[in-house]
């Protein structure tokens, strides 16, 4: 990591005001970052008004894993393993709130592998749920008349069983 | 570079705290859950496996559009394909150039020691197997044997132990189970169908158009607006292909328009694998859409082992309760008469049904449609090419369905038509009773003058 030093340091805001300063090369993950690197809009702090500060902690976490570049082969498998581990327990956050912010941050973030890896980990926590669990969880009206729901469940019957 | 690094977990330390108390203070407030609509939609939706998908279809009707949709299959189809090493316990490969099969654990991806691989029981040198669909652990592959231009195909179904779907009420084929299968493979072609059956039972439909089918349901058209249809494509390609075949069933009043593209085939080879494969399908998938008892299906063995046309596979297997509405029974029109139903035309038509009740008069029917044809002249075409097309437009109801009854070809002209139709609606047997109900004509009791 020592090369390292020698990297740029970027300076990014969240949204309720703190402050984080990323290895230019870490941050590159995020492709809306990038782009303002590349924009040259960077060279004061970048604001993150979408992002709180605590998700952006864990979003540079994650990136920050996501950067480490293994020396050689025997290396490369074992940092894999241990991507996938870290990956796993990542996403195993306490409240779905959290969730839901790191889904959103990624996404406006730009960073295509977290937010493959979080909205993997919001369709297996909603996969076993029942049709009116789904919709309180996404908040979501139920705009079928009861005999039009009646009619495309029956549609469906096979598949609740 | 390490003091930042400790600066940095500090800040992210005072950070969490700041937000553990800030976020205890949110969740007093308002719980705020909200993802935005099109990340739902098409990045979590896509992920989720096939069996819930169709659960979903109840959430909304956004939802429900979209899950039918071709290109939310596509997507969910690319996650499914990706996932299925994490999600199963052990994945099969088909290596067709040295003809084994291949398992895995899939907690062991990468350790080659504990593969087992066997070789596909009865493929020989000849043989090519193709690898048509896979799901949750199961596989597909139609085997082509190339015996000169003689095609001759067979079917390969992998079941693996323990792959989730044990829990279901019908029991998985085991690999020893397969190999028995697959020695004695002309034994047990029932069997083998009942299995095919099986996967689809297990929703296994949504892989299978993975690389050889693409369907759509569109529970839309016009041509029966009373009645729901349901436009299924089969094809064999992602972009479009000359349409094949198209058929119309009809089941208990449920419409379903078959459409079968194809790029590569013959024809008219009856042995056509694709073709075969194909019928299969468009079979299961009615089955799915309508719920066909399980043990009807499975009366289809024949039809596998000597593959005939779809209206044949249907009308074999469920005698009365499905019928075709062959197309070919119509008199052929030579492409350089073709004509054209105009709009008005049709409108008139349409606006002049028969549904075969009680009150409507047959022969006057005839005489209506006889009259609206006679206004709109068409050039070149006879009256039997004509009315058997417009005349089945003008019924509707149960007069409809009593004509997609007939056995296909039995009419081949307009004579024949309206003598059955007669037949049917103006029996003489039906003209005694009515001439009969009005001398005996009385009022009930308890009836209005009006309703006797």
């Amino acid at each position: 990591m020592s090369s390292s030093s020698s990297s740029k340091m970027i300076e990014l805001r969240s949204s309720d005001g703190e402050t984080f300063h990323v290895e230019e090369t870490v941050v590159l993950q995020s492709e809306t970052i990038k782009q303002m690197i590349d924009d040259d809009c960077a060279n004061a702090a970048i604001p993150l008004p979408n992002v709180t500060s605590m998700t952006l902690a864990k979003v540079i976490e994650y990136i920050k894993k996501h950067a480490e570049k293994p020396k050689d082969d025997d290396d490369k498998k074992v940092a894999e393993e241990d991507l996938k581990k870290f990956d796993a327990e990542f996403v195993k956050v306490d409240q779905e709130s959290m969730l839901f912010d790191l889904v959103r941050a990624a996404n406006y973030l730009n960073i295509k592998s977290l937010l493959d890896l979080t909205c993997q980990a919001v369709a297996d926590s909603i996969k076993d749920l029942s049709v009116e669990e789904v919709r309180k969880k996404f908040n979501i009206q139920n705009d079928f008349t009861p005999e039009e729901e009646a009619k495309v469940r029956k549609e469906n019957a096979w598949a609740f069983d | 570079m390490n003091k930042s690094r400790k600066l940095l977990s500090l800040l992210r330390k005072i950070g969490s705290w700041k937000n553990m108390f800030l976020c205890g203070k949110k969740s007093l407030e308002k719980p705020k859950l909200e993802l935005p609509r099109e990340i739902i939609e098409w990045e979590i939706l896509p992920r989720l496996p096939a069996k819930s998908l169709p659960q979903f279809m109840c959430v909304c009707k956004q939802w429900r559009s979209l899950i039918s949709s071709c290109e939310f299959t596509r997507k969910n189809l690319h996650y499914l394909k990706n996932q299925q090493s994490l999600t199963h316990r052990k994945v099969i490969e088909i290596d067709r150039l040295s003809k084994t099969f291949t398992t895995r654990d899939c907690d062991d991806l990468n350790n080659h020691n504990l593969t087992t691989t066997r070789s596909i029981p009865f493929v020989n040198e000849a043989q090519k197997v193709n690898l048509l669909a896979s799901f949750d652990g199961l596989k597909l592959a139609l085997i082509i044997e190339t015996d000169g231009e003689l095609w001759r195909d067979g079917w390969l179904i992998e079941g693996v132990e323990g792959h989730g779907f044990s829990t279901y009420h019908t029991s998985p084929l085991t690999f020893d189970e397969m190999e028995v299968l697959g020695r004695n493979l002309e034994a047990n072609k029932r069997l083998i169908m009942e299995y095919l059956v099986n996967i689809s039972k297990r929703r296994a439909f949504w892989s299978l158009n993975e690389d050889i089918l693409k369907n759509t349901v569109l529970t839309t058209n016009t041509p029966y607006p009373s009645r729901k249809i349901r436009r299924i494509r089969a094809c064999t390609h992602q972009r479009p292909q000359r349409k094949q075949a198209q058929y119309a069933v009809s089941r208990e009043g449920q419409y379903a328009v078959l459409e079968i593209y194809h790029d590569s085939f013959e024809v008219d080879n009856p042995f056509d694998s694709i073709f075969v494969c194909m019928n299969l399908l468009v079979l299961v998938w009615n089955m799915l859409l309508d719920s066909f008892p399980y043990l009807d299906y499975l009366k289809l063995d024949h039809c596998y082992l000597l593959p005939i046309s779809l209206p044949e596979l249907f009308v074999s297997s469920h005698g009365g309760s499905v019928w075709m509405h062959p197309r070919s029974s119509r008199p052929k029109i030579d492409n350089k008469d073709q004509f054209e139903l105009k709009g008005q035309f049709l409108k008139e038509i349409r606006e002049n049904t028969f549904s075969g009740s009680d009150h409507e008069d047959a022969n006057e029917h005839i005489e209506k449609v006889l009259k609206i044809v006679d206004l709109f002249h068409v050039p070149n075409i006879t009256i039997d090419q004509l009315m058997l097309r417009v005349f089945p437009i003008s019924l509707t109801g149960a007069a409809s369905r009593w004509l997609r009854n007939e056995p296909t070809g039995s009419i081949k002209t307009w004579e024949d038509l309206k003598t059955k139709f007669l037949n049917k609606y103006c029996p003489p047997s039906r003209t005694v009773k009515k001439m009969e109900e009005i001398n005996n004509f009385q009022q009930e009791p308890d009836e209005t003058l009006y309703q006797a």
